[in-house]
């Protein structure tokens, strides 16, 4: 069994690690600094408990449009690479525990490519929530 | 690996760097005494660390050393140049095995073959030396270091309130105290443990133990101990001759001891004393008792002589620092804060209150800076040695001057100076110095010299790099950026001498004839500029033909905490370092310079045309201000050019925290580091020299 956290994203369900959540914050209310020169889906950069970290919209990232409202949140992510890093998401559903004995892997390319999905997974509640492979999509190469 | 191997490990580079220090230092004249005592005494301190981590193959190897230092130091071996070549050559190789034993590649053939070769070499010495045979006696000296003061001193108090001051156990304590204090040269406070020696040897010889008259002896020693040292350590040992006297006078009562004060003090076991106490002949053992003496102050002693310093962690000064930060971000907080009050009283006494803060944060960064300082010696340490090998390949003779050992930096700028500084090294004695035979006709002396300085001068810190060689032809230079494209004929024609000096530092550039594999395939000085660059520094280039060249390196104090300008564009905020600004105006419209094509500006400041950098343009952003005449110019000098940067507005200068952005993300272009501003949010610190490379 694995605690994630299940967010949704375009009307999607995704899920990370819990292991590899540090926080999670609404992001109106975010002081969000703009870089400029970077992609698109790179928000800005912001100041968490003192780091400063860049804040990337994952919705952005694959081509959809993104909505802010007052239920947008970042999760704040620390990888495998030692970097902390925020990820816009339209909103949190649960932390819930799943059977990861129950991973399926993906055969459906929803607008992410395959390489950035660990499989699916079903939820007690019986939602179908895509495990992402976090540390890759976050990686600097990456982004 | 084991904590006390690390820790081993680090010691053991010090002291590699010191024994470096001291053989290279040697090329041209003889070896002193205290030189080779000092050498003595850091084998020594390889040998002891080593064998108590366990490297056992090392310690073989470093034992011989030791040994043959011992026999140079006592005079058996004559000393001669050859040994240091052999001395520099070992050492090299004991630190690739001490690294290979840390890392456990060790091949233990290899040790052997080592130490055959160093036998046969010792032995070769040993054989060439045979002429003087007036041994001196051998003595055993344990360790000759400040460490061991400390320690029988604190042995000696233990004692004395314990009461258990036995004659022959504190005869031997004083007695090595006293070999220790030859051995740092402490002459007054040697002869103050010589009365002390003398009494207790007289006691000793006269088998007579007086347990109260060595209690009083030495606790009068031990409360007087402190400030000999101190006086002798200050410098101010002529203080000491009253005390030493007065001591003197009240334990050698009417002139039946004299002061002894020979320097062949340790061979006194087999001398008749000179003086001998007239023998009392009460041999009573007294009781111990226990009795609450007085509590004797030594605790300085540890400051002053065991090189007062601790090892301490790079990670754990890096977190003090970070706290420091954070004070700097929590004082910006509340002068944010004081802002927001309307009633003037109040906002002015809050005002009052920060600025004391203010300074106390800045006293304290001052203080916890001062702890990363390491001196420049750290960074000369590591040059003979390249000067060396590369003036044996090239067959130059160079003689090599460095000053301002003690100018202190910042311990992670000195690790990022070393390449750069090594690659400039390579390039002098490469292109710069000539040949002997080159020299002689252009009237020169046959060896060349390099110079290094560091200063510190207005927050910065300064190092040149001179020699006495050829020179660079900027002329040639530009020709050659010209082949290869780095220039445009345009360009080659309008640039000054200065400014194609400055292009050796572009990529893929060299003026070598032949490619060596020591410098001339044109990487390398980019990368010096980019290093320099990094680390927020600067440099510049000196030259004249015939007459040498110059390198001079400017760097900030620190990269963690700057003094920066708040600027505005448009509605964005940005900062720039305060020692990137030359000059800041509004400009008339006299000063402003149209060209033709593509609607470009320059200005014309003082004869010079300064192209003009649109900060808007550059980050896209949507400004107040298109007009240079209604906006602000800053003049920046970036790799010896000035340039122009046009923004909205300046706001207000303030202390800012560095945080870099590659930690959790990457360099992102035009911005050098981020910040935390007072009311939490991230404030960008703009990277003037990427700028202006982007712009071009």
């Amino acid at each position: 069994m694995k605690e994630i956290v299940i967010f949704s994203l375009v009307n999607e369900f995704y899920g990370v690690d819990i292991k590899k959540v540090k926080g999670i914050i609404v992001y109106s209310q975010l002081l969000i600094t703009p870089l400029f020169h970077e992609k698109e889906w790179i928000v800005g950069i912001a100041n968490i408990r003192g780091e400063v970290i860049p804040i990337i919209d994952l919705r952005k990232r694959f081509g959809n449009i993104a909505k802010y409202s007052d239920e947008t949140v970042v999760i704040i992510i620390k990888t495998d690479a030692d970097k902390w890093m925020g990820i816009v998401v339209d909103f949190i559903l649960r932390i819930d525990l799943v059977d990861i004995e129950n991973i399926k892997q993906p055969n459906l390319l929803k607008g992410i490519e395959k390489k950035y999905l660990e499989g699916f997974i079903k939820t007690p509640e019986d939602e179908m929530v895509t495990l992402l492979n976090i540390d890759l999509l976050l990686n600097i190469g990456e982004i | 690996m084991d904590e006390l191997k690390v820790i081993f490990i680090e010691e053991a580079e010090d002291l590699f760097e010191n024994i470096s220090s001291i053989l290279y230092s040697l090329e041209n004249r003889d070896i002193t005494e205290d030189e080779i005592d000092s050498l003595f005494r850091d084998f020594h301190t390889l040998k002891g660390g080593s064998g108590s981590v366990g490297f056992e193959q090392f310690v073989k190897l470093v034992h011989l050393l030791e040994n043959f230092l011992d026999e140079l130091k006592h005079h058996k071996i004559t000393y001669s140049p050859k040994m240091v070549d052999f001395l520099i050559d070992t050492t090299e190789e004991l630190e690739v095995i001490l690294k290979e034993e840390a890392e456990g590649s060790l091949d233990n053939n290899k040790v052997e073959e080592l130490l055959t070769k160093i036998k046969i070499t010792i032995n070769s010495f040993e054989n060439n030396s045979k002429e003087d045979d007036l041994e001196i006696e051998p003595i055993n000296i344990e360790i000759e270091d400040g460490d061991e003061i400390i320690d029988i001193l604190d042995k000696l108090k233990l004692m004395i309130s314990n009461s258990s001051l036995e004659l022959n156990e504190t005869f031997r304590l004083i007695h090595t105290l006293k070999s220790a204090a030859m051995m740092l040269n402490l002459n007054s406070f040697k002869e103050f443990i010589s009365i002390v020696e003398s009494v207790l040897m007289s006691m000793r010889d006269n088998q007579e133990e007086d347990e109260v008259l060595i209690k009083d002896i030495i606790s009068s020693f031990l409360s007087k101990v402190e400030t000999i040292l101190n006086n002798e350590l200050s410098g101010n040992s002529f203080k000491n001759e009253k005390i030493i006297e007065k001591f003197s006078r009240q334990f050698m009562k009417n002139d039946e001891f004299e002061i002894f004060n020979d320097d062949k003090g340790f061979v006194l076991f087999d001398e008749e004393p000179k003086v001998i106490k007239k023998p009392k002949k009460k041999k009573e053992k007294l009781q111990k008792q226990k009795t609450n003496s007085k509590q004797v102050q030594t605790k300085s002693f540890k400051d002053l002589i065991s090189s007062s310093s601790i090892r301490v962690n790079l990670e754990k000064i890096e977190n003090l620092m970070n706290r420091v930060g954070d004070l700097v971000i929590t004082k910006s907080m509340l002068y944010e804060f004081a802002n927001s009050f309307d009633d003037y009283s109040i906002k002015n006494s809050f005002y009052e209150k920060l600025d004391v803060l203010d300074r106390n944060v800045r006293e304290l960064q001052d203080s916890v800076m001062s702890v990363r300082m390491v001196g420049m010696e750290s960074i000369y340490s590591k040059l003979p040695k390249i000067i060396r090998d590369i003036s044996k390949k090239l067959n130059k003779k160079v003689n090599f001057e460095h000053y301002g050992d003690n100018v202190e930096i910042d311990k992670l700028m000195s690790e990022s100076l070393i390449d750069p500084l090594t690659h400039i090294l390579r390039n002098a004695l490469d292109h710069g110095i000539e040949t002997p035979e080159e020299r002689i006709k252009l009237n020169k002396p046959k060896e060349g010299t390099i110079t290094i300085k560091a200063s510190q001068e207005s927050g910065q810190i300064i190092i040149t790099i001179s020699d006495d060689g050829r020179g660079i032809d900027g002329d040639k230079v530009a020709r050659k950026a010209l082949e290869n494209g780095i220039i445009t004929e345009e360009e080659y024609n309008r640039m000054s001498d200065e400014e194609k000096v400055m292009l050796i530092f572009s990529a893929g550039l060299s003026t070598a004839d032949k490619v060596s594999d020591i410098s001339g395939r044109g990487v390398g000085m980019d990368v010096v500029m980019n290093n320099i660059h990094s680390i927020g520094g600067n440099i510049k280039i000196k030259t004249k033909i015939n007459e040498g060249t110059t390198f001079i390196i400017s760097i900030p104090l620190t990269l963690a905490i700057l003094d920066g300008l708040n600027i505005k564009i448009g509605e964005f905020n940005f900062i720039i370092p305060l020692n990137m600004i030359v000059e800041s105006f509004q400009p008339i419209p006299k000063i402003i310079k149209h060209i033709a094509e593509g609607g470009y500006e320059i200005l014309m400041l003082r004869d010079e045309f300064i192209p003009v950098i649109k900060l808007y343009e550059f980050f896209g952003i949507k400004p107040k201000y298109t007009n240079l005449t209604d906006g602000i110019i800053i003049i920046s000098n970036v790799a010896n050019k000035k340039v122009a940067l046009f923004i909205d507005e300046f706001l207000t200068q303030e202390q800012i925290v560095v945080k870099s952005l590659d930690k959790n993300y990457k360099k992102v272009k035009g911005i050098s580091a981020a910040t935390i501003r007072g009311d939490g949010s991230v404030g960008l610190i703009l990277d003037v020299v990427d700028i202006v490379g982007e712009s071009r």
